[in-house]
């Protein structure tokens, strides 16, 4: 699959925001392993035509948040404590996404679903026992 | 810059001549190569197809420019040897020999600079929806051109000191007068500089915007590029250190030192046509079907080589 991230301009979500989840989507997918180079700030910010100061928030709170690191000689990195990610949350996810593709959601449509269901009971007991 | 020792041993206006004849026979034969050449197969997007457009623009231009400066630059430089001449103005002298040595870095940077141009200018990402890849770019640089070019810059260094040992061995350390030493300092930095901004302009090409596309496909066109800059480059580089080897020929054999050797000379002679035309080549060898080496798998009998377009090269 190609490793790619995609920005609309038009949507609600801040660009740097689009950007900081779609990183995290792919280490949480496990399509970025520990120690992968990311692009620097200005050749992302040069593809995606946003202003270097966009993609350099992005990387800063994915920094914060352990998720990658910035090293002088070998730029920006994706950190080597990001935890693997859940085998069975993948492919329940992964079947999610296909079921909602074949039925034809948008991707929108499928956030909300998952966000709905976070919202439901099953979310509630599980934050209760927790 | 063989026509300048041909305009010592010439009249000046034939000389001329022969250097706009040259340069209008290196215009058609480019002209003859993009009519000849294959007919691209269509884009597989239409900002591929605009950048494929965009940097055929760009080599073009940046070939035009470059001859239209050494024609320009030719032009004056035997112009000024004219008026020189004819009023014994010491200045004009002196302007010339700096010209003569800033030739090859004049038409080089004309060469480089619309090729950098054209990189900052490449097709910028256009609509509300834009797509990047995260996999960081790959250094484009084709490692064969760099170090003929590497070659060339250090063969005018040995060249330019060879002389110097000549010169000495055959008349003394008297013999080099700080003129003569200033300018064939001048002419090693000028094929250094010249090397120098090669490479930062495959470094511009490198950051330049990506392709929406296949990341196989952008780095391919990325490498293209940076090819195209180093061809160019080519022949400057190798035309400056023929010129260099050529002089020593000229000492040994133009009875200017008491060391006079024919056969050293005429050798000398032979050496600088063959890396002439060694450059010439370099500059004029297209690059080898570039996607294709960069295309991991074999693609499909019945698809389409929609993208090959941006990646075939032109002599």
């Amino acid at each position: 699959m190609t490793l790619a991230v995609e920005v609309d301009l038009a949507s609600s979500v801040p660009p740097y925001e689009q950007i900081r989840l779609q990183v995290l989507g792919h280490v949480s997918a496990g399509h970025l392993r520990a120690g992968d180079r990311l692009p620097t700030i200005r050749a992302l910010a040069a593809d995606l035509g946003v202003a270097t100061g966009t993609v350099a928030r992005a990387f800063r709170e994915l920094e914060a948040a352990g998720v990658v690191v910035t090293r002088r000689r070998t730029g920006t990195v994706v950190a080597d404590g990001t935890p693997p990610p859940d085998t069975g949350v993948q492919d329940a996810a992964d079947r999610l996404v296909a079921v909602a593709r074949a039925v034809g959601l948008s991707d929108d449509e499928v956030l909300a679903a998952v966000r709905g269901a976070l919202m439901g009971p099953a979310s509630t007991d599980s934050a209760a026992t927790g | 810059m063989l026509t300048f020792y041909v305009g010592y041993y010439l009249d000046l206006e034939p000389a001329v001549l022969l250097n706009v004849a040259t340069l209008l026979a290196l215009v058609g034969a480019f002209g003859l190569a993009m009519v000849l050449r294959p007919r691209p197969a269509p884009s597989p997007s239409e900002v591929a197809d605009r950048a494929r457009r965009h940097a055929t623009i760009v080599h073009a231009t940046a070939c035009v420019l470059g001859v239209a400066a050494a024609l320009a630059l030719d032009v004056l430089y035997f112009h000024m040897g004219h008026t020189w001449w004819s009023h014994e103005d010491t200045t004009l002298r002196v302007l010339q020999w700096a010209l003569g040595t800033a030739w090859p870095l004049l038409v080089g940077l004309t060469y480089l600079g619309a090729h950098a141009l054209g990189a900052w200018r490449w097709p910028r990402p256009a609509g509300s929806l834009r797509r990047a890849t995260l996999v960081p770019r790959e250094d484009p640089t084709p490692r064969r051109l760099q170090r003929l070019a590497r070659v060339w810059v250090e063969l005018t260094i040995a060249a330019l000191l060879a002389q110097f040992v000549v010169i000495t061995v055959s008349r003394g350390t008297r013999a080099l007068h700080p003129v003569n030493v200033l300018l064939h300092a001048l002419i090693a930095a000028t094929a250094v500089a010249l090397l120098v901004a090669a490479r930062g302009v495959v470094a511009v090409v490198r950051d330049r915007i990506s392709l929406d596309g296949p990341p196989e496909h952008d780095a391919a066109a990325r490498r293209l590029s940076a090819h195209r800059v180093l061809r160019g480059v080519q022949l400057i580089l190798a035309a400056t250190a023929a010129v260099q080897v050529f002089a020593i020929g000229t000492l040994f054999s133009g009875g200017f030192l008491e060391l006079e050797s024919v056969a050293v000379g005429y050798a000398c002679v032979v050496l600088a046509g063959l890396i002439l035309l060694t450059g010439v080549v370099a500059s004029l060898l297209p690059a080898r079907s570039l996607l294709a080496a960069a295309r991991p798998a074999a693609r499909p009998a019945d698809e389409p080589a929609a993208d090959d377009a941006l990646t075939r090269d032109v002599p």
